[in-house]
């Protein structure tokens, strides 16, 4: 139990370390492992699992006793009035899952997993994949390499916050927060490959954005109030995306962009064949010219196709529900204000409530005032060109706010077997993706209430303010999951 | 890079220029001058200098007619030509507040220090309501028509008036001393214990020469910019008589006095540069102008520095640079929408999205815009012969047309909703903006 009384572990044992079977997910050698992984698609799971032990790991820092892991092994009445933050982690996992269906090419597009698109899927998806592995696998490695540098950076930033919050509790009185350094950001590629100079000072600038969400967590640890926590939360969690966002800036565009620059480069082609036959211009020389004509049609082709892609094809898959990034964020509950109260903030911020995080509650207030865009209720949040991080960020802004209280995004995404085959070096058997129903929801204790409410009333949409013993059907709960081998958290 | 028409080190030491007239009147009476402030954030510009302490205003009334005697020896008002702006200001009011609104203010917010010092002023929530609705009573005062030559000379005539500084400033040289002052009562305030401090948290001292420049191009100049995106284009006379107009503003806002053209006559000596024939420090031709202003638009856009994405997150400039600039455009965003009816909420942003530069969006964080409105400005545009290897290309007539009747409906419910704030009047229409106030 933290010693400050308010569910976060600065003062308090440290929890258990994030495991799979005897492999430490939070140490150096794991996310050496992982960044040295030869196999894209391999990588890209391994990525997902680390990230979902990590947040549930990171979930425990934040909140002790009142962490999702820590209260499923509650009795239900319990439960009541506690609310759960999802961390950068548990959303990343998502994405990453999302992501990694783009890196291998054994799938196509999310898209086609629902909708209309479903009719068109025998069709479309060689196509799709033809085109995903175009180009030397341009897709697949762009988003890799993304996807590599977010993972070093985000799980050197958990080590780090981890470390100092040890020391934290070796020396109560030590005032200092987290810092990383320029090399926590890089892990070289091959071991014993010095990492240059140049890059470690190009991205040198991340670690301001880095160490201050690092210290909003460590802050979110020892605040007492869960207005507070979430809040200190919710600006660890953006300024982390900001920088994700950043680092995957150029991967989206080469993603986004690769469709019509190929059919444009193929146009440009048969023209310098056509001028090498006619005119016998050698066909290399009219291929360089003509590349370079057209620049405004060119960009306006790219930016026409970009929107296309945006508002029809670009999805992020959640456990209960995908996202089109081309629409607004829909509400996560019908019956509730869009925004959750706590992370509603006021508009006049001399009005905050007083305290020790008064000043970096402001703060987060600032950062998400400055870079939301929406008209308050979720209009505005919908991107309209995937490639420009200021729309991926207004879209994440707004996904951050509206779901760091949903507790599916705890959900194990892999099987225990599946977990062990990525540690292993195997691909799991199951892809983890929701969007292909992949993923199975927890088997707990609400389930059975869920099942006997919506019995009685077919509108029930509300797993709160239940009346009932739990006490016996919490019991079968954890005969199921001992009969089923399921180990899920929640 | 764009054209040099001021070396870069004379725009480096206009930045380290203040304005001594109005340190010297606040000097002569700092405790009214203070007074002065805290009235403007309480009533507004044009009714702080009212609400002050008889004996207080009187003082600083004296400083104030002396400091607009010297703007007006220097820049001398011409009333035909201050009667073709305010004819033209009346005549496309909408169009010219909506590129105000949706175009200069976002322009002047993706400053690299302009910003900083908006900030550095207080509660930018509320402060910035005030200074929207202060910014819009600023120019319809500046703007107001004149009858004929008299009355136009009239109304840039500096002298005392008693009935007028009972009810406040209504006058445009009034208002304008009213802002210098104010100007100066803010460098105090926001300027920290050492110059060096100052110039490393502002880039130089706070409402310095090359920012208030920047910004009286960015009003004037901006305002060209929009109106040829309607379509719109006005004659070069007219043209000109606008920069007149905001050479006068200039002028009485302290903006290039001769104490300014003496500290930087050695510098442009040395590069062999010369301002002589200027009104102020402007150029007198448009074209040059509109390089001079590109100038410090590329300066203060850090259009220089790398624009790689991480640039967008920490800024070039240091990391509360950016984040300034997009705070500020969110409160105007919000008070924008705030006017628009529900189905209507997201027009500004679509609007401000469309005027600004590339550059402005990615520092304000303002996105992009959707398939239509894109596919509308790739529209082919008209070529106009001017002469025989001459031609100007001006845009589709739709796109403009749509752009037109689109940022109108924004700076129209915007102005109604000044209208309705308290102290909010229309020049000559006193007792009408008071009984308007009244119904909204």
């Amino acid at each position: 139990m933290a010693a400050n009384g308010g569910g976060g572990t600065i003062g308090g044992p440290l929890p258990a370390p994030p495991k799979v079977g005897c492999v430490h997910l939070l140490s150096d050698d794991w996310i050496k492992a992982v960044a040295r992984t030869p196999e894209n698609d391999l990588r890209a799971h391994r990525i997902a699992l680390t990230y979902h032990h990590l947040g549930l790991y990171l979930d425990e820092l934040l909140h002790d006793d009142k962490s999702v892991r820590q209260t499923s092994e509650k009795p239900l009445h319990d439960r009541s009035g506690i609310v759960h933050n999802a961390n950068w982690f548990n959303f990343a996992t998502w994405a990453t899952l999302t992501v990694a269906q783009n890196i291998g090419n054994q799938q196509p597009l999310q898209r086609l997993n629902t909708g209309p698109g479903m009719l068109l899927r025998r069709a479309l998806t060689p196509a799709v994949l033809n085109i995903k592995a175009s180009g030397g696998q341009q897709v697949g490695r762009a988003l890799a390499w993304g996807q590599l540098v977010i993972f070093n950076a985000a799980c050197n930033g958990l080590l780090t916050l981890t470390r100092h919050i040890e020391a934290s509790i070796a020396k109560p009185k030590r005032k200092t927060w987290p810092t990383m350094k320029p090399e926590d950001l890089l892990v070289p590629l091959q071991a014993g490959a010095p990492i240059p100079d140049d890059q470690l000072k190009a991205y040198a600038r991340y670690l301001s954005p880095l160490n201050d969400a690092l210290r909003y967590y460590a802050e979110a640890c020892q605040a007492s109030d869960d207005e507070t926590k979430a809040r200190l939360i919710l600006g660890a969690n953006l300024r982390i995306t900001q920088v994700e966002q950043d680092f995957a800036d150029k991967a989206v565009g080469v993603v986004v962009d690769l469709v019509p620059r190929r059919l444009v480069n193929g146009i440009d082609w048969r023209l310098a064949q056509l001028a090498e036959r006619l005119r016998s211009m050698p066909r290399h020389m009219s291929y360089v010219v003509l590349e370079n004509l057209h620049s405004r049609e060119r960009t306006a082709f790219d930016a026409m196709w970009s929107r296309f892609m945006t508002d029809q094809v670009l999805v992020m898959a959640l456990p209960t529900e995908t996202l089109r990034v081309g629409r607004d964020i829909p509400p996560l509950r019908r019956d509730r204000p869009y925004y959750p109260d706590d992370l509603t903030f006021e508009r006049d911020l001399s009005k905050l409530k007083p305290g020790p995080f008064r000043d970096r509650v402001a703060a987060v207030a600032v950062l998400v005032r400055s870079l939301d865009r929406t008209v308050g209720d979720g209009r505005g949040s919908a991107a309209r060109d995937w490639r420009r991080w200021d729309e991926r960020i207004n879209w994440a802004l707004t996904l951050l706010r509206t779901r760091q209280h949903d507790t599916s995004l705890f959900w194990h995404p892999y099987s225990s077997r599946d977990e062990r085959r990525i540690v292993a070096g195997e691909l799991p058997l199951r892809s983890g993706d929701p969007s292909a129903l992949d993923v199975q929801p927890p088997l707990d204790p609400t389930i059975e209430r869920l099942v006997n409410l919506a019995i009685d009333n077919p509108n029930f949409n509300n797993d709160d303010d239940l009346d009932f013993d739990p006490d016996d059907v919490a019991d079968k709960g954890v005969d199921l999951l001992q009969q089923t081998g399921g180990d899920h958290a929640t | 890079m764009p054209r040099e028409i001021l070396p870069n080190a004379v725009l480096e030491k206009l930045r380290c220029i203040g304005d001594a007239d109005a340190a010297k009147a606040f000097d002569t009476d700092r405790a009214a001058a203070e007074d002065f402030r805290r009235k403007v954030h309480k009533v507004g510009l044009t009714r702080a200098v009212g609400a002050l302490d008889p004996k207080r205003r009187d003082g600083l009334m004296g400083e104030g007619i002396a400091m607009a005697d010297s703007a007006a020896t220097r820049v001398r008002p011409d009333p035909g030509r201050l009667r073709v702006a305010q004819r033209m200001f009346g005549r496309f009011t909408p169009e010219i507040t909506g590129a105000l609104l949706l175009a200069a203010l976002p322009q002047s917010y993706a400053t690299m220090h302009g910003s900083k010092v908006l900030a550095a002023t207080g509660a930018l929530e509320t402060d910035l309501v005030r200074r929207v609705r202060g910014t819009a009573q600023f120019l319809l005062v500046v703007t107001q028509p004149a009858q004929d030559d008299r009355e136009a000379q009239y109304l840039w005539r500096p002298r005392s008036d008693p009935k007028s500084e009972d009810s406040g400033a209504h006058l445009p040289w009034q208002v304008c001393t009213a802002l210098r002052l104010y100007h100066e009562t803010i460098r105090r305030r926001v300027s920290k214990a050492t110059p060096k401090e100052t110039t490393a948290a502002y880039g130089g001292v706070p409402l310095n020469q090359e920012d208030l420049l920047g910004m009286m191009l960015t009003f004037s100049i901006t305002v060209f910019e929009v109106l040829e995106q309607y379509g719109i284009s006005w004659t070069a006379e007219e043209q000109e008589a606008y920069l007149h107009l905001w050479d006068v503003i200039g002028a009485y806002l302290g903006i290039g006095t001769s104490d300014v053209v003496d500290e930087i006559e050695p510098l442009l000596a040395a590069r062999k540069y010369s301002i002589e024939g200027w009104a102020g420090l402007r150029p007198p031709s448009i074209a040059d102008t509109r390089a001079l202003l590109d100038q410090i638009r590329h300066r203060q856009w850090a259009m220089g520095e790398t624009t790689t994405a991480i640039s967008y997150t920490v800024g070039p400039d240091g990391p509360r640079s950016l984040s300034d600039g997009r705070l500020l455009a969110s409160a105007l965003l919000d008070e924008l929408a705030c006017a628009m009816p529900p189905m209507l909420k997201l027009l500004p942003a679509t609007m401000m999205r469309t005027l600004a530069p590339e550059v402005v969006r990615r520092r304000l964080s303002l996105g992009g815009n959707g398939a239509v409105l894109r596919a509308l400005q790739l529209l082919p545009g008209r070529r106009n012969i001017v002469d025989r290897f001459t031609s100007v290309s001006t845009p589709n007539p739709v796109t403009g047309r749509v752009l037109r009747a689109m940022a109108n409906e924004v700076s129209t419910r915007a102005t109604v909703r000044f209208l309705g704030s308290e102290g909010f009047t229309i020049p000559g229409h006193e007792q009408w903006s008071h009984g308007f106030n009244r119904c909204i």
